[in-house]
């Protein structure tokens, strides 16, 4: 009789006691606690977003640290402050570039080359992974260029390998079938082969560079081939004699201006071309202006060219040369990047492989290697291009 | 024959019985004034026969003949036996036992301990040694005066964030800061920057929603043994924070007005040089930041040319830094009504503070309202709840290196009129010096932040005793807030010439439901062995979302809205949901009041380790011992002793949504040139997405905390002294952390656990009560506390790794192997074999430095606090003393002045030529000392500048924490008004300090509350804080 009184007097309580026991069961706990997806990232997405992203990766790689570097040290530009200064004083070592290794090159640009690649490959988009491949051959081969030996073929795999191997410069121009390397040249071949399969879906304007237009990306991997080829005549005239006599039987290469492989970028801040953000824009816009070598060697040769590399705020040519220790001239009046370099606004577009390079290649390659063609015609096309 | 045995057996027995009862009742009251104390315990001395006292005090026992005494006891009171004695009236008066032993503390779960059961170690505060102290904020009242308590406020700003941390860094990533409960409602002390904490806006930290004349107690929970009933956030410890309720006030009714009146005015600024100007290289140079120019007076330099075409007098204007600050105010007031008894009661508060700072346009404003009440209904169900809204708005400018009045507050020439000439033309444009740079005072107008909180919390409590020795309650708690910030800087403002506003929106929201089941059993298996066992289960869930809209380009001057911006790149959404149900259960065992064991466990399940491995489970086991009890020793000398140790592991899950690997909107680029998705090319806008450089893991496993502590409790002298001494190791392992992996992997860091860190230390508290005479008392407070933290190991192949958080180039704050956690890594002075710096021979100058080094170590050696209380009559006296000890400062701002010419030694023989320390290397490898004489301003800026050694300083600091001086009016005066108690007192905060390695106060860290500490990155000073404070109850 106590029991039964004990139980209707509190009634609600037992019935609140085994609500509470109840959510302690096992399978309601797992359905409350099943909410880590997070809703702040995606986890997958479409090639469309991937191009653009390595794109800009390797524009940066190109065109930011390592781009105000080798201005001041090719004595385009002359340090005034801060690291352009001691670069001038050829003061430099590997931690200077850690930004561009670490995220504009390999955990920027190449891994998203990868990503695209394996994207694309889902909706057989050969055109992207096309692209992607002769973008990757590119990237690289800068990272090669700049550093020597670097990691290739055991890079970008993530968890797999978390301590790729250095691969030697030469196996990753060459290719080394026993350590499973794959030529940069095979690489942008692949690519090319890609370009004239099929594809679901092409590039709009996603692409920065073409807009789209397939036929140029042909062009530009043909180019590129001639590129790398020169890159390595010096030590492997062969191979190199090869690989351009292929190009120019296949005759399919960038020959106009606006075939030129060149990342677009925009008018306003945040979407600006590198070159202009730090000419212009950025707080150490005032460590580096032309250098006073540049501007008296265009102007001994009369160059006509000058006024349009190079701006005048002032009137005449301000200018520092390298090495120069005292009292920087003014920033309002001196002479800098004008907007051929830097695109009008900073719209770029950043210029990777153009015309005129071909021009050149094409000349140096009939002087030193043999290959056909009319030198003098071409070295003249690439000095009027631009 | 049987019956007949029978018969006589129930005779006699019935015989004995009916002679044996007696009934003794009586009267409990206490010695302070006499009043019934309500629930006493009183017992048959040697059986389990007992009643309680009721609400008058009066109680009814029935005893055996053979009863010899009673025992009445009550959890704050001294123990008394009374033999009967043949009497059947027995009144008893109970004194309240010593202040800082043998006290009723709130512990884990709000559950009510006498002191001398816990096995672990717990310091109490009371309310009013934090009220009416000339500081608004609940952490910083706490400075001083708790043992194993570090706690670091951020800046003189109001309602500047401050850090706490108890025992030492646990965690590599995690938060380290406590757990804060508030009247047993998990209470939110989160920071959530939204700008980047080196040169954006600095929030408070959401502690300082609540006035510390609102509490009523504080107790610490140090270790993870006191906490572990919390479960996962309790491994860095928990501060239980009571607010003032009706309980203790016996009926009465009772209302309560504070107010005071304080000023704050800048403190400690650095000593600067009064005998040189503007300039570099002892030229006047109009536009130079630096104090090098020409000494005042020299022929020639009466009148100079500005930078903008005046000619002015040159001369020094000793207080042109003093002269930006101004005195602030602080106002608060509160008024608090509160009635009841123990069952049944109420109270309502409304408090309000309103605080300018010393820089202009900065303040603090709070506002809150808090109502609750218990009931004790007809059929015996506990009903308890309270509910408050805070709105808090904080104002201030931007902080940090570069474009902002602090930036450039320490560049500012000693010939230079900061607050005497206009800071803005006509058009509202900036007239400055410096190219690109804003004058301070334009920036403290156009470059400022508000913040508007709202803040609810509450609790709902449901209880009954469904037998007298089960206990089943419910308890729903909730803590919510959302925070509106606008960051605005105006078309001009350096860090964004056309202009930025950003509107970020947080909101966070914890909610609570806790079940929990008491059962108790006197004599379990044996007589003396008390047994009580707690089960519960907790259901948690904290959301957090942001959102904000960054406007750039803006093109309307003075238009503070986002629609004035043409560029919205950086607008973004993010939100985290985390889930955790909580079992655990403890058993504490009490044998003869002496002896006491506590045993427990949890088993959390959190929403963000992967499903099906998202269990684990932590103990922990509490011993403490009270030999005098146990052996029935008396002494005059020794009047308390206890012994404890105890064991306890503490899992902690990980941050939400750590498992996958994701995709981010794409962005390129450093601090010299970058770019952000969507660009914006030709007219349309392009997405852009990158996979994020992290790789998330499946397999992630909580971190661990593993803790054993040992202590010693004594009382001396009818505890007129008493020691309280602990020592405690704890070592965290399984920390979830982002290691770095070779970048040419494709990606930066992966998430998984690694790692170990080991902190020991000791605490004493020493608290006595020297004299004691009718009418004057002076007791004193000493605490101490001393921790070692070391970071044992990283990952394989790691010695060290930043900690997450806003870096700056060239020093990191890192965790390194086999140094204290968050040291400062940077470029170290090369040196010699024997420690000497070495010169360059050509320049006299350092030799460049080594970059990637420890060059600074923020951790203090040792904390000490010294109270001293002086009652006379109705004057109370109460002055607080504190030492930190050790730890060092890296300040930006100092090596700032110091290389521009500005603080005192800079003046001090400038024209004699001096010698940097030092050796120069000869080319045998000998060395010889240096000789080169190189001018004053080469000196000074040689010693170092940003990322160097040069720039790490002592950070020691003695200081006079607090001075309260209060008096209370006679009772005799107030007995024919209506007042009972008014008192009157001054108080000031922060009024004495002397730092003998640092030219201003250490006590300073531009990145506000959180892992990175010791760092100076131009922040705004701390101040001096004095006022008149008021307080009535009627």
């Amino acid at each position: 009789m106590i029991h039964m009184t004990f139980l209707s007097r509190h009634k609600k309580w037992v019935t609140g006691l085994t609500f509470a026991c109840s959510l302690a069961t096992l399978s309601s706990c797992s359905d409350f606690l099943d909410i880590n997806q997070t809703p702040n990232n995606p986890t997958t997405v479409t090639p469309a977003t991937l191009l653009p992203s390595g794109l800009v990766g390797s524009a940066f790689a190109n065109a930011n640290d390592l781009n105000r570097f080798a201005s001041v040290i090719m004595s385009v530009t002359a340090g005034a402050n801060g690291s352009p200064a001691t670069w001038d004083r050829y003061n430099t070592d590997g931690s200077d570039f850690g930004n561009q290794w670490r995220f504009e090159i390999y955990a920027g640009a190449l891994i998203n080359y990868d990503k695209l690649i394996e994207a694309a490959q889902t909706t057989n988009s050969n055109a992207y992974i096309g692209i992607a491949k002769i973008m990757k051959a590119y990237t690289f081969a800068l990272t090669t260029d700049t550093w020597g030996d670097i990691p290739y073929s055991e890079a970008l795999k993530g968890e797999a390998n978390t301590q790729p191997r250095l691969d030697s410069q030469q196996d990753i121009y060459l290719g080394n079938s026993e350590k499973g390397i794959q030529s940069l040249f095979d690489l942008v071949k692949e690519g090319l082969a890609d370009l004239e399969k099929t594809s679901t879906t092409k590039p709009g304007s996603d692409d920065l560079v073409y807009g789209g237009t397939m036929d140029n990306w042909k062009k530009a991997g043909n180019t590129l081939l001639l590129k790398l080829a020169m890159q390595i005549s010096s030590v492997n005239p062969d191979r190199a004699k090869t690989i351009i006599n292929e190009v120019l039987q296949g005759n399919n290469y960038i020959t106009t201006n606006d075939q030129n492989l060149g990342v677009k970028f925009g008018g306003q801040v945040g979407s600006q071309s590198p070159i202009y953000t730090y000419t212009y824009n950025s707080s150490f816009s005032t460590d580096q202006l032309i250098s006073t070598r540049f501007v008296n060697l265009l102007q001994g040769l009369n160059d006509p060219r000058l006024p349009i590399f190079v701006t005048r705020p002032s009137g005449s040519y301000v200018t520092i040369d390298n090495g120069f220790a005292g009292s920087p001239p003014p920033a309002t009046s001196r002479s800098m990047f004008s907007t051929y370099v830097t695109g009008e606004n900073g719209v770029g577009p950043v210029r990777l492989i153009t015309n005129w390079q071909r021009a050149f290649i094409l000349a140096e390659a009939v002087i030193r290697l043999g290959t056909a063609g009319d030198a003098q015609k071409l070295y003249e096309e690439g000095i009027k291009a631009p | 024959m049987k019956k007949l045995l029978f018969f006589t057996f129930l005779l006699l027995f019935g015989w004995t019985a009916q002679a044996q009862d007696r009934v003794v009742t009586g009267r409990v009251t206490s010695s302070d004034d006499g009043s019934p104390i309500p629930g006493v315990s009183i017992v048959v001395k040697g059986t389990t026969k007992g009643t309680t006292s009721d609400a008058n005090g009066n109680y009814r026992i029935t005893i055996s003949d053979n009863a010899t005494s009673l025992v009445f006891s009550s959890i704050g009171l001294s123990r008394v036996e009374e033999a009967i004695n043949g009497r059947t009236t027995i009144d008893v008066v109970l004194q309240p036992t010593s202040e800082s032993l043998n006290e009723v503390v709130v512990t884990a779960q709000g559950i009510e301990r006498d002191t001398r059961s816990l096995g672990y170690a717990t310091q109490n505060v009371n309310g009013s040694a934090l009220a009416q102290r000339s500081e608004p904020n609940v952490l910083n009242t706490l400075q001083g005066k708790v043992a194993g308590v570090n706690i670091t406020s951020s800046s003189g700003a109001p309602g500047a964030s401050t850090n706490i941390n108890i025992r030492g860094i646990t965690s590599f990533n995690g938060n380290n800061q406590p757990l804060i409960v508030v009247d047993g409602i998990i209470f939110s002390n989160d920071v959530d920057n939204s700008q980047n904490t080196l040169f954006g806006s600095q929030p408070s930290s959401r502690l300082s929603d609540i006035s510390p004349e609102s509490i009523e107690s504080i107790n610490v929970l140090k270790g993870p043994a006191a906490s572990v009933l919390y479960g996962s956030r309790a491994s860095a410890g928990v501060i239980v924070i009571t607010t003032k309720s009706g309980k203790g006030l016996n009926g009465k009714t009772e209302v309560t007005f504070n107010s005071s009146v304080n000023w704050q005015n800048v403190a400690y600024l650095p000593k600067f040089q009064n005998r040189y100007g503007q300039g570099t290289q002892n030229n006047y140079v109009n536009n130079s930041t630096a104090s090098w120019g020409p000494a005042f007076g020299t022929p020639g330099f009466d009148n100079v040319q500005t930078a903008w075409g005046e000619t002015v007098p040159y001369q020094a204007y000793p207080n042109n830094v003093r002269d930006f600050y101004q005195t602030g105010t602080m106002f608060q007031n509160s008024l608090n009504i509160a009635g009841g008894d123990q069952d049944n009661n109420f109270a309502a508060t409304i408090s309000s503070t309103i605080q300018d700072g010393v820089v202009r346009r900065s303040g603090f404003d709070r506002h809150s309202v808090q109502v609750g009440g218990n009931s004790k209904l007809k059929n015996g169900v506990k009903l308890g709840g309270t509910i408050t809204y805070v709105k808090s708005a904080q104002t201030g400018t931007i902080m940090g290196n570069g474009g902002s009045a602090f930036g450039q507050i320490t560049r500012i020439p000693r010939s230079f009129d900061l607050v005497g000439r206009p800071y803005q033309d006509a058009t509202g444009k900036s007239i400055y010096f410096v190219n690109g740079q804003n004058h301070p005072l334009w920036s403290l107008e156009n470059e400022f932040y508000k913040s508007n909180v709202d803040r609810v919390f509450g609790n709902l409590s449901v209880g009954y005793d469904i037998t007298n020795w089960l206990n089943v309650s419910y308890r729903v708690t909730a803590d919510t807030y959302t925070d509106n910030r606008k960051q605005v800087l105006r078309i001009g403002a350096a860090r964004a010439p056309q202009g930025q506003i950003d509107e970020d929106l947080r909101f966070r929201s914890e909610l609570n439901g806790d079940l929990l089941i008491n059962a108790n059993k006197k004599d379990l298996f044996v007589q003396g062995l008390n047994a009580t066992l707690l089960l519960g289960q907790n259901l948690n869930q904290r959301s957090f979302k942001q959102s904000g809209v960054g406007a750039e380009a803006l093109t309307i001057p003075g238009f503070d809205n986002v629609s004035n911006g043409s560029v919205f790149t950086s607008s973004y959404e993010s939100s985290t949901r985390r889930r955790l149900v909580g079992h655990y259960g403890q058993l504490s065992l009490d044998y003869k009041s002496y002896l006491f064991l506590e045993l427990s466990g949890r088993v959390d399940q959190s929403s963000t380790l992967p499903k099906g491995q998202n269990a684990y489970f932590y103990p922990s086991a509490a011993l403490s011992f009270v030999p005098l009890e146990a052996f029935k020793v008396e002494s005059d000398v020794i009047s308390y002793a206890k012994v404890r140790g105890n064991i306890a592991r503490v899992g902690r899950d990980a941050d939400p949504y750590l498992l996958q690997s994701v995709y981010t909107t794409a962005a390129f680029g450093n601090n010299v040139a970058d770019v952000t998705f969507p660009l914006s090319v030709g007219g349309s806008s392009i997405p852009g997405f990158q996979i994020s450089n992290r790789i998330g893991s499946m397999n992630l496993k909580p971190e661990f905390v593993t803790s054993y502590e040992a202590g010693l409790n004594l009382g001396f002298f009818n505890n007129r002294l008493g020691i309280d001494f602990t020592f405690f190791n704890t070592k965290s392992t399984s920390q979830i952390f982002d290691v770095a992996i070779s970048n040419s992997s494709g990606y930066d860091t992966r998430t998984t656990n690694i790692g170990e860190m080991r902190n020991r230390g000791i605490e004493l508290q020493v608290s006595a009560t020297p004299v004691h005479t009718k009418s004057f008392k002076w007791d004193l407070m000493l605490n101490f506390t001393r921790i070692r933290n070391k970071v044992i190991s990283i990952a394989p192949g790691v010695t060290n790794s930043t900690i997450n958080g806003d870096g700056f180039i060239g020093i990191s704050p890192s965790i390194a192997e086999g140094y204290p956690y968050g040291v400062i890594i940077g470029t170290a002075n090369a040196r010699s074999e024997s420690g000497e710096l070495l010169i360059n021979p050509n320049t006299g100058g350092f030799l460049p430095g080594i970059a990637g080094q420890v060059i600074s170590n923020p951790q203090k050696d040792w904390i000490a606090g010294l109270t001293n209380n002086f009652s006379f009559k109705g004057i109370t006296l109460s002055a607080l003393f504190d030492i930190n000890k050790g730890g060092q400062i890296y300040s930006f701002s100092q090596v700032d002045m110091r290389s521009a010419g500005q603080t005192e030694i800079t003046g001090i023989d400038r024209d004699q030529p001096r010698i940097l320390p030092g050796v120069i290397q000869n080319a045998d490898g000998t060395t010889r000392p240096n000789n080169i004489q190189v001018s004053a301003q080469t000196y000074w800026a040689g010693l170092g500048g940003l990322a160097s050694e040069g720039a790490v300083f002592d950070a020691t600091a003695y200081r006079l924490r607090e001075v309260s001086l209060s008096y209370a009016l006679p009772k005799t005066l107030l007995s024919r008004t209506p007042f009972g108690n008014i008192s009157v007192g001054v108080s000031g905060r922060n009024l004495w300090m002397f730092a003998p390695g640092f030219p201003s106060d250490p006590e300073i860290n531009t990145q506000g509350a959180g892992n990175i500490q010791g760092l100076d990155l131009n922040g705004i000073p701390t101040t001096r804080n004095y006022g008149v404070n008021l307080r009535v109850t009627f």
